[in-house]
């Protein structure tokens, strides 16, 4: 086996131009090892701290809502909602680790699967009543009525909320769910010998995440990538359609909430910040050692794409159907999708991380 | 069936570098029952299919109107359907004699292709694993190449997301693994169901459409996708899996059944299945039938197994390895690389080596390689 091993592994090598191009430097374990020590202690923790402690506002606040609902008080609610979005924009790319433990992703936010289905959930739910044994055991619902979907319906739709507080048990469930879900995602990266961010520093045989340094790389370096693929495939695309005539409202992400520009915009920070770190090393490093001209190239892609999102002033489905605003619809959708070209046909090899095409979105 | 020397060296004398061998060569190939191997591949920004043959003759390359992914060999025509990859919506009658595309078909509105298709016996009907996306449930598609490849019938895949399809040895009762995952064509890559997602592997009678028997795995098996299968003379189903849950788990991959019995997981050494990476991209048996090759192109590795004790017996690196199919000799098996190339592997002996492809060097190829003719000396 050894033997097959080592053939095929050589006569591969050769056939693909696996070896680095000349002028390149190949990644030593340590440095693959520097940069995750920091992204999990300055990018990961960080913000999974934000979302623990965005979602303990928004359960304090959802509660005293529902103590009287007021005008001040759903104001409070919904900003402390917006926060909790925020949060779970900067963290939403880190799909590996204690987050795909119990269903915590899905449950937090299920979207875009339940796009059009969290509505009918949340009005099923609440017509069911507060005496309803499925808010005690939120965490055992619907998967779309569990997280931000539903807190988003809840805040935004005029039949909720209101001198009758219809929803406000719903709420209050969900919120605290939201809370429980993200502290234990929080305690399971940082506490403990068996935490996740010790886990992503000693990989080996042994360990269930990750068996080398480049293997945890390659989480956040597919953080990157799913993201940038994800704001192209389901935020922009679907949505902006051909022309401004063939716009798809109903597609856009937080429709309710108004705020479809607003998560790409923390989106593009998020993925932004792993790149170049946040006050310490970040994927960047990586390339700058290994291909200085292309992390140039990266930074500047990073900086007109985002300039190009910031620049929309108004959410995506309503700037896409309007003629005099859509040009920069347009031009986010093209500079997006050419930024995850550049990172899946030159970041990758540039890493000296193995992504074939088999691999990268399967079938 | 041995590769014929002389036939393979004709091919490669017959052949210009990088151009199609003369169609009287192809056909005295085709005659003999020369191995023909089928796959697509990337080519720039575009897609291509592409056919070689044992001894790496390249015999011919097509262009495709977007990404491919595996075919239905028709019997006794020397012809191939490729269908496109999901969601896509096309499939392309291959003349394997004369290296042209000969018909395209679409799936009908409302249908896409999941990207596998088998032939009935005769050559006639051909069924093909569609997606029912608003219904959100499986369908087979039913095709008459006599007239035309007119959808001429539809039969509930009884499952959602159904993959690869095979036909058990009485010719009447199709195989068809549901992977159990919703998608829809609006949000293409994006699925839909994974905290509720069902696999199956179901029997199918193919006339009637009804449901002969179903097999599913533990609910603690939930993620465990059934997605490839691979059949064998005695009906022996080999079968590799995909696991949508936690990275972290370990899970079996691979599943073997027979006659009645239920699916079998192999165990397996943990390291191995760890370095699958939980995900499998294609499973098929050697000629004649005691081993299968199960690639793990995430984990650039193609593993083999026993079928008769079901014991893991080797593996082979080879870089986005994701296309397997049967070679000459008994435990030998072609593989082929999503970052290039193809190796012949001697599952048994260790033996490897590369398979110089004329006029497809470096050629990066996609999911699937499916051998055209398949010897049954089982």
């Amino acid at each position: 086996m050894t033997r097959v091993l080592a053939i095929a592994a050589l006569i591969l090598s050769v056939l693909a131009g696996a070896v680095p191009a000349s002028g390149q430097q190949e990644i030593a374990p340590t440095q693959y090892a520097r940069v995750n020590a920091a992204l999990a202690e300055t990018h990961a923790v960080p913000r999974y701290e934000r979302l623990a402690t965005a979602t303990e506002a928004f359960a304090v606040t959802s509660e005293a809502l529902c103590q009287g609902t007021s005008d001040a008080g759903r104001a409070q609610a919904r900003a402390a909602f917006h926060d909790a979005m925020d949060a779970w924009m900067g963290v939403q790319h880190l799909r590996f680790g204690p987050v795909e433990s119990f269903n915590r992703a899905y449950r937090f936010y299920f979207w875009p699967q339940a796009r059009a289905k969290a509505a009918d959930a949340v009005a099923e739910l609440v017509a069911a009543g507060e005496e309803d044994e499925r808010l005690a055991r939120i965490d055992r619902a619907n998967v779309a009525v569990q997280g931000l979907l539903a807190a988003d319906v809840l805040l935004h739709d005029e039949r909720y909320l209101g001198a009758d507080a219809a929803g406000c048990g719903l709420l209050s469930a969900v919120a605290a769910n939201m809370h429980t879900i993200a502290a234990g995602i929080l305690a399971d990266w940082r506490e403990g010998d068996a935490s996740f961010a010790h886990m992503l520093a000693t990989p080996g045989p042994d360990n269930p995440f990750v068996d080398s340094h480049a293997a945890g790389t390659l989480s956040f370096f597919q953080s990157l990538h799913d993201s940038l693929q994800l704001i192209h495939d389901v935020n922009l695309k679907p949505v902006i359609g051909e022309s401004a005539k063939t716009v798809r409202p109903a597609f856009a992400e937080s429709r309710l909430s108004g705020r479809s520009q607003r998560n790409i915009v923390v989106t593009l920070e998020t993925l932004q910040a792993l790149y170049i770190g946040e006050g310490s090393a970040g994927l960047g490093d990586l390339t700058a050692i290994a291909d200085p001209e292309l992390d140039r190239l990266m930074r500047k892609a990073f900086r007109l794409t985002l300039a190009t999102a910031q620049s929309i002033d108004a959410p995506i489905e309503n700037a896409a159907a309007n003629p005099a605003l859509r040009p920069p619809v347009e031009k986010l959708a093209k500079q997006v999708r050419a930024l995850r070209q550049i990172v899946r046909d030159r970041l990758a090899p540039a890493l000296g991380l193995a992504v074939g095409f088999n691999a990268l979105d399967g079938d | 069936m041995a590769i014929d020397r002389r036939a393979a060296l004709r091919l490669l004398t017959g052949g210009l570098a990088g151009s199609l061998l003369p169609a009287s060569t192809r056909a005295e190939a085709a005659a003999r029952g020369a191995p023909l191997y089928l796959s697509s591949r990337a080519d720039g920004g575009g897609y291509r299919a592409s056919g070689f043959s044992a001894d790496g003759g390249n015999v011919f390359d097509l262009p495709l109107p977007g990404r491919g992914h595996s075919f239905a060999v028709r019997p006794g025509e020397r012809a191939a359907v490729h269908f496109a990859r999901r969601p896509g919506r096309f499939a392309l009658v291959l003349d394997l004699v004369r290296g042209v595309i000969a018909q395209r078909v679409d799936s009908p509105d409302g249908r896409h292709f999941y990207g596998h298709g088998i032939f009935s016996r005769d050559g006639r009907l051909l069924y093909a694993t569609e997606n029912d996306f608003d219904g959100e449930r499986g369908v087979i598609g039913v095709y008459d190449a006599a007239r035309g490849y007119t959808r001429v019938g539809e039969l509930p895949s009884h499952g959602i997301g159904p993959h690869e399809i095979a036909l058990l040895s009485g010719g009447e009762t199709l195989v068809v693994a549901n992977g159990g995952i919703v998608t829809h064509p609006d949000l293409p890559r994006v699925k839909l169901n994974l905290p509720t997602m069902a696999p199956s592997l179901c029997f199918v009678d193919r006339r009637s459409g009804a449901l002969r028997r179903e097999l599913a795995l533990d609910p603690a098996l939930q993620r465990l996708g059934i997605r490839h299968l691979a059949v064998r003379p005695d009906d022996t189903i080999a079968v590799a899996m995909q696991y949508e849950g936690p990275a972290q788990d370990r899970v079996p991959l691979v599943a073997l059944q027979r006659g009645h019995g239920r699916l079998r997981l192999l165990e397996g050494p943990r390291a191995v299945l760890r370095a699958m990476k939980n995900y499998c991209g294609g499973v098929c048996f050697d000629r004649n039938g005691r081993t299968i090759a199960v690639s793990a192109p995430r984990g650039n590795l193609v593993t083999f197994w026993d079928v008769g004790s079901g014991r893991y017996l080797s593996s082979a690196e080879v870089s986005d390895g994701c296309g397997v199919a049967p070679g000459a000799g008994q435990g030998e098996f072609l593989a082929s690389s999503g970052r290039g190339g193809v190796v012949v592997i001697d599952a048994r002996s260790g033996a490897a080596r590369p398979l110089a492809l004329d006029g497809l060097e470096g050629a990066r190829w996609d999911n699937h390689l499916v051998a055209a003719s398949v010897s049954r000396r089982a």
